[in-house]
């Protein structure tokens, strides 16, 4: 029994450059996508038709098809239009095109949230639109929608686990290596489950220590990662 | 882009399509019945079995659907047993997609008012006859919109599917971009359309069906009404089951 974890414990480099390797890719397109998501969403909201049609079409194409499938276009499809990358490149791309889209729907009903007598009260002070958007509507935006956009984070480091598909050597991609090597199918993907697991868990809850420390007063969001096990005793029976 | 790289491969592509279809069908279905039973252990389950319905939907939401599927289908094999790929991507996908809908029941069993419960209490209806008849139509009319998105993204999720080697609708346009070697001008992009057009034909589907539930919602249909133990409508049946129950409850002899 013991000799197969023996084995595993011998890739255990592996699998640290693998998680560090997920990490990187989930954060670098997360600021890709943060920064898409906010221009597609003011583009949404713009005065130009153009602008709004644009946004609406990127949105809907991105969110009904499937992110393999946009993987898959960015790394084979556009060598044949001129433009070739490299693995980690087209998975940091299409990773960060395909949340930009969610993470614009998300800032949409965030700036939708903000009640209209703001917009009014404060062109009545006599700021302008930009400051209007910039000191009025994103502060409160940002605290109604920050519990999405740390849910879509969490999407996000899952989706990288597809990037195996263009040979990325991420998590999965390296444990479907050291699985054909090892043969030890179980123990293999549970050591990678865990590394998930314990990597998502982290995230939310480095997130949830900024979100309480960025906004006041205080974000305080559900303990996902302390309560797992511990603390399920009361309020599981009510 | 010629019409004779389309007609040799449309039949692939319709094969993939078909198998898409299928797999999503069953793992909408296996996934609701797995997110509804572990719903209903987390919110009114014996003993330990909230602490282990909390674990699975934690565990699940928690990784990728990727390392599920191949822990699935090579996991089976380590045990000896061999696994068609359609049924490893089925209960996969199912277990997967069971953990976010077990959340999205969950939150709607929560949001069913108290007095419901209370009211049916007093009416003298069991715990489980409240829950089938009184806070299960109501959950179903709240989570309706959630779970509608949880089962698109699960349509999309099928196409992880294919890496564990299933041959759907993602597989087949592959195969045709491997044999002609243009992935944009070729197959590619006719396969995402291909793939956008079950997902818009299902949306359309479902916002049409979640239409319904809405102007059902608004009263148009006393049918509607028996969810809710309050109204006094002669003909819902709802009312009546309550009543016999209320009536057996007085007819009983008393000690």
């Amino acid at each position: 029994m013991s000799y197969e974890w023996v084995t595993l414990a011998g890739y255990s480099n592996d699998f640290v450059r693998a998680a560090w390797l997920t990490l990187q890719v989930t954060l670098l397109a997360f600021a890709i996508a943060m920064l898409l998501g906010l221009l597609t969403a003011l583009a949404s909201a713009a005065r130009i038709r153009l602008l709004r049609v644009a946004a609406r079409v990127y949105i809907e194409a991105i969110r009904n098809t499937p992110v393999l499938l946009q993987i898959f276009i960015v790394f084979f499809g556009l060598p044949s239009l001129g433009v070739t990358l490299n693995a980690y490149t087209a998975g940091v791309i299409a990773l960060g095109v395909n949340v930009g889209a969610y993470l614009a729907e998300v800032f949409r009903a965030g700036i939708q949230s903000v009640p209209r007598g703001q917009l009014e009260a404060a062109s009545i002070l006599g700021l302008e639109r930009s400051q209007i958007f910039m000191e009025v509507v994103l502060p409160q935006a940002a605290r109604a929608v920050y519990p999405a956009i740390v849910n879509n984070l969490i999407q996000l480091l899952l989706g990288t686990s597809l990037l195996s598909a263009i040979a990325l050597p991420e998590l999965s991609g390296t444990a479907t290596v050291i699985n054909a090597r090892t043969l030890l199918y179980i123990q293999t993907f549970a050591i990678t489950l865990a590394a998930y697991l314990v990597l998502s868990n982290v995230l939310s809850w480095a997130a949830g220590q900024l979100g309480a420390r960025i906004f006041h007063p205080p974000l305080v969001m559900k303990k996902r990662a302390r309560r797992l096990f511990f603390a399920a005793r009361q309020a599981d029976r009510t | 882009m010629s019409s004779d790289l389309l007609l040799t491969s449309l039949s692939i592509l319709l094969q993939g399509l078909l198998m898409t279809l299928l797999l999503s069908a069953a793992s909408i279905v296996g996934g609701t019945l797995i997110g509804l039973l572990a719903a209903v252990l987390r919110s009114f389950g014996p003993w330990g079995t909230p602490r282990i319905a909390r674990l699975y939907t934690e565990l699940f939401r928690g990784t990728p659907v990727l390392i599920t599927l191949m822990l699935i289908y090579f996991g089976v094999s380590y045990f000896g047993y061999a696994i068609d790929v359609f049924a490893a991507g089925a209960l996969g996908l199912s277990i997967y997609q069971g953990a976010y809908i077990a959340e999205v029941f969950r939150s709607g069993i929560e949001a069913v008012p108290k007095g419901q419960w209370e009211v049916s209490q007093i009416l003298g209806l069991s715990k489980t006859q409240t829950f089938f008849s009184v806070a299960l139509p109501q959950t179903g009319k709240i989570v309706m919109p959630p779970l509608i998105g949880q089962y698109l993204s699960l349509i999309k999720d099928t196409s992880i599917v294919s890496m564990i080697g299933m041959s759907e609708l993602m597989h087949g346009g592959q195969a045709i971009v491997d044999r002609v070697g243009k992935p944009v001008t070729g197959s590619e992009s006719r396969s995402k359309s291909m793939d956008w057009s079950p997902c818009c034909i299902s949306s359309c589907a479902f916002r049409y069906r979640s239409g319904c539930a809405t102007m059902i919602e608004e009263g148009a249909c006393c049918h509607d009404q028996r969810h809710y133990v309050e109204a006094d409508h002669q003909s819902c049946r709802r009312q009546q089951v309550v009543r016999r129950h209320a009536g057996s409850e007085e007819h009983r002899p008393r000690r």
